[in-house]
């Protein structure tokens, strides 16, 4: 039931050219210095974009940097080099006025609920804050109307907005984060695997609750998981990170129904390991690709392009052999 | 890198000694009054008042008509040369009366540091593993009852028992420099006990704040499972890891401990450096005071210096790298 | 979290010590029948039916000076803790929450100010100072605060990388609203339970500080009265009846607010333990 209703969906957002761009980075990198010595390069000259109204999948093994790159399009963290652009502006040299409103329209997701609100803090308020913050609501009375009607939406009752965070379960944690992000009526919901500390019953109704919202007041989601049934089901389109590089991207249909890189095959099929092979190879699946060619060794594949909106690296593509 | 870290590690004592001496210079120029007053003391600055060459010849060896920074010059000068100014109390040389004293305070204080190190150790060790039994329990309630005593009151209490009530110590004092060792043996036995009790029981609360801490852990776990019998586990497992903790949680507190030895040598008339400051207190002798004072930080610092040493070379973390 | 002391036993003796003390600052407030008003002429007499904790070196009723002894010190525990609390906990908020310089300069300063021995530095402070209780409030606040300013930046420096606070600065809060109002009420227990340990501390530190002969003489504490015992020959008369009880205020009123404060610290962290540990 759920598929026959997204086809739906999905046919009435494919991208355009005429859809407008809301977030974009250009050729980010992220290098995380440690403490004693050397550094790890999280994320390794990326480039997306996020349009109005899409549901963009990030979907990756654990280190493959998806989260480093849900934080740095949410203005979390500073990219080591490369851009990120908000409706044309970058990110750096937004005016007090425009940040504001960047922190308004864009919305970020973590991956843990129960570290995502003040423990000392009652659910009500945390949801209200970002109100306060934004001084959206002129009076307590409009404030309490906007938080009932955004908790209501996301199924939580007023009792529960009177307890503090350790004294609700997990899935109800995660409607609050849900909720507090709504209530600014944001444009962009940046979700970093926001379903993967839950279980899979709950999981399924806050994708269902996000979804649905989504469908109602037409936001753009950046779906950060590692579930890939998951993205199959819900996304518009997809890109699939591997070392700190998108290794390809493309629609959900096209990605799903036709892989082109070996790892992603693979990834599909069940049969990987990566994550842990951190050689020196050019290509991050080098050392576990069954096509691998001296050249993927030595050189980093670019992007070829296949149609308009169909991306992978891998030189097996641009050079048959 | 290691030397690097060493290094700066063992600046910060200099600094700190540095700071010291620093405020002890600023301390008596600074106060509200007359610097005089503070640098000579309260008898010579009545006789330097109404004698106007005294008082010439005794502002030009501090330099006191120069500016501030000449006098540090000056002051540092004295200190390097050891000359500590003059005791108008006792009539001597400040440098006399310390050389003379401070083996005193270290007669008493060292062996009871090393008494309670031991000892506190020891029990610390027991009472952080598996620490719910009841003997246990009383034994801790006992060591913090025993660390809010204060020591002094109980070198009181001690001697209306031992020495008035039931005469087997001495009510005080120190024996002559020529005495044989028995008689001071005589004269230390209830301070180094008071002392010893004192420092055994915070030195066991520490020590089972750490033992209880390492205790759960996985790898001791894992090192039971091994079949390691209880005192091979206790040293290997136990002890050793929290030894560079351990050292320098001790090395602060043994400062604490130096404070509680100054007051119980005040209870016992135990001439060391302790008596010495109570006696400077009370006649207003404060060069004395403050020569007191800096020879005991000095002595306070080096034990630090030296444990931070210590749990330098013993953490095999720091050997690792 | 089980430890060796379950919470509730801990703080009701903490409290019940506390109380005891409170009970007799209040006694000293209507003193009508609980002691003998005017000296006697009899120094050193044994405790009677008249003096019933005996007369010290000039006459007076020892447990009259004992009440209003009890509160001077109480009073300068209680000022001295809440010196040295404002300040390690301004320091250590901002010391935690600023990172980077600020905290490098402000820690290793914490870290030095701990090796210090204290209790000499503030015999020299107060020594210069002079004798008055304003004095001996402020040579302790202004000396015990660093263990509070270590705890405190601990707590702020975790608090500072916790995912929710990085969350507020992305929905566009500031850094001063975050301070005040996320970072304070969760620094807020370990700020509470070092106030009455620091209370103990002040307790004991102002005794040491009048048993040295440091105390303000207009205001006899229970550490004065053990000066004058050691100073003006009651030890040696075996007068015990005059610095027994201060000795044992002094302890118990100490290891109340530390059972109290210990209590607190164990509650606070068995509640906050898995709060900000990843990420």
């Amino acid at each position: 039931m759920m598929r026959s209703d997204l086809s739906g969906h999905l046919t009435e957002v494919q991208p355009s050219p005429g859809r407008q761009t809301l977030i974009e980075c250009r050729e980010v990198k992220k290098r995380f210095r440690y403490a004693t010595k050397g550094s790890f390069l999280a994320v390794d000259g990326v480039s997306l974009s996020i349009k109005r109204g899409e549901l963009l999948a990030v979907i990756g093994e654990s280190g493959s940097g998806k989260t480093t790159l849900a934080k740095i399009m949410a203005g979390l963290i500073q990219p080591t080099s490369g851009r990120v652009f908000f409706e044309g502006k970058p990110i750096t040299s937004l005016d007090r006025r425009e940040r504001l409103n960047f922190s308004r329209k864009v919305q970020y997701i973590p991956q843990y609920p129960d570290l995502a609100l003040d423990p000392s803090w009652y659910i009500y308020d945390s949801i209200a804050e970002p109100l306060r913050i934004h001084r959206m609501s002129s009076s307590r009375e409009e404030e309490l109307k906007i938080v009932r009607s955004v908790s209501a939406r996301f199924g939580l009752s007023l009792d529960q907005l009177r307890r503090k965070p350790r004294d609700v379960s997990g899935g109800e944690l995660q409607r609050a984060v849900l909720a507090r992000s709504m209530a600014l009526n944001p444009e962009v919901l940046i979700a970093d695997e926001p379903t993967s500390m839950l279980d899979p019953s709950t999981q399924a109704r806050i994708v269902r609750l996000i979804l649905d919202a989504q469908r109602e007041l037409g936001f753009a989601v950046l779906f950060v998981t590692h579930d890939l049934q998951l993205a199959r089901v819900i996304s518009d389109s997809v890109c699939v990170m591997l070392g700190g590089k998108i290794i390809e991207f493309g629609s959900a249909q096209e990605i799903f129904s036709s892989p082109l890189h070996p790892y992603t095959s693979s990834l599909f099929s069940g049969s990987t390991f990566a994550g842990e092979t951190k050689d020196n190879a050019a290509c991050p699946f080098y050392s576990q690709c069954n096509l691998r060619a001296e050249i993927c060794c030595n050189s980093t594949p670019p992007e070829f392009n296949i149609g308009r909106f169909r991306g992978v690296r891998c030189w097996n593509l641009g050079q048959p052999h | 890198m290691k030397t690097f870290l060493f290094f700066a590690k063992f600046s910060r004592y200099v600094v700190l000694v540095f700071s010291i001496l620093t405020v002890n210079f600023l301390l008596p120029r600074l106060m509200p009054g007359d610097p005089m007053l503070f640098i000579f003391g309260e008898e010579v600055y009545g006789a330097a008042i109404r004698n106007p060459d005294l008082f010439q010849s005794l502002s030009s060896k501090y330099g006191l008509d120069l500016p501030l920074n000449e006098q540090f010059l000056i002051y540092l000068g004295n200190l390097f040369r050891g000359d500590l100014g003059y005791s108008f109390s006792y009539g001597r040389q400040i440098s006399e009366i310390i050389i003379e004293r401070l083996p005193l305070t270290l007669m008493m204080t060292v062996p009871s540091t090393v008494l309670s190190l031991i000892i506190g150790a020891a029990l610390g060790l027991s009472l952080g593993w598996e620490p719910n039994s009841i003997p246990k329990r009383i034994t801790s309630a006992a060591c913090v009852i025993i660390h809010s005593i204060p020591t002094y009151w109980l070198a009181m209490l001690l001697l209306l028992v031992f020495s008035l009530w039931l005469g087997l110590t001495p009510i005080g004092g120190a024996p002559p420099a020529g005495a044989p060792p028995a008689e001071f043996v005589r004269h230390l036995g209830l301070p180094v006990l008071v002392l010893t009790l004192f420092n055994s029981a915070y030195v066991a609360i520490i020590m089972r704040g750490l033992t209880f801490e390492i205790s759960e852990e996985p790898f001791v776990t894992t090192a039971l499972s091994k079949g390691l019998s209880r005192f091979n586990f206790s040293t290997r497992h136990l002890l050793r890891p929290s030894l560079p903790s351990f050292l320098s949680l001790a090395a602060i507190e043994m400062g604490f401990a130096f404070s509680g030895a100054l007051l119980v040598e005040i209870a016992f008339s135990w001439p060391g450096m302790g008596y010495t400051m109570w006696q400077a207190v009370t006649e207003r002798d404060y060069p004395l005071l403050q020569a007191a004072f800096t020879m005991v930080a000095l002595i306070v610092i080096t034990a630090n210096a030296v444990a931070d040493v210590l749990s330098y070379a013993l953490d095999p973390r720091v050997r690792l790298s | 979290m089980k430890s060796v002391y379950s919470p509730t036993k801990l703080e009701t003796a903490g409290i019940t010590a506390v109380f005891a003390v409170i009970t007799m600052v209040a006694i000293s407030f209507f003193p009508e029948g609980w002691f003998a008003s005017t000296s006697s002429p009899m120094p050193y007499s044994p405790p009677s039916s008249t003096n019933l904790l005996g007369t010290n070196d000039i006459g007076d009723d020892v447990l009259r000076v004992l009440l209003m002894g009890s509160r001077v010190s109480l009073f300068i525990g209680f000022l001295g803790a809440i010196v040295s609390t404002v300040i390690g906990t301004l320091v250590g908020i901002f010391a935690g929450f600023m990172g980077g310089i600020v905290d490098e300069v402000l820690g290793s300063f914490t870290d030095l100010f701990l090796v210090v021995p204290a209790l000499p530095l503030m015999i020299v402070m107060a020594a210069y100072l002079g004798q008055s209780f304003l004095n001996v409030v402020l040579v302790i606040g202004l000396l015990w605060w660093p263990t509070t300013a270590r705890l405190v930046r601990a707590r702020a420096r975790q608090i500072r990388g916790s995912q929710f606070v990085e969350g507020l600065f992305g929905i566009g809060a500031g850094k001063l609203y975050v301070v005040i109002r996320h970072v304070l009420p969760n620094v807020w227990g370990v700020v509470l339970a070092r106030f009455v340990l620091a209370v103990s501390s002040s307790i004991l530190l102002e005794a040491g500080l009048s048993f040295i002969g440091l105390g303000d003489p207009q205001n006899p504490s229970w550490g004065m009265m053990l000066h004058f015992a050691m100073t003006r020959g009651a030890l040696l008369h075996g007068a015990w009846w005059t610095f027994v009880p201060p000795g044992i205020c002094i302890s118990l009123t100490s290891l109340g607010f530390i059972l109290l404060g210990m209590g607190m610290e164990s509650r606070y962290r068995s509640r906050t333990r898995s709060i900000g540990e990843i990420g």
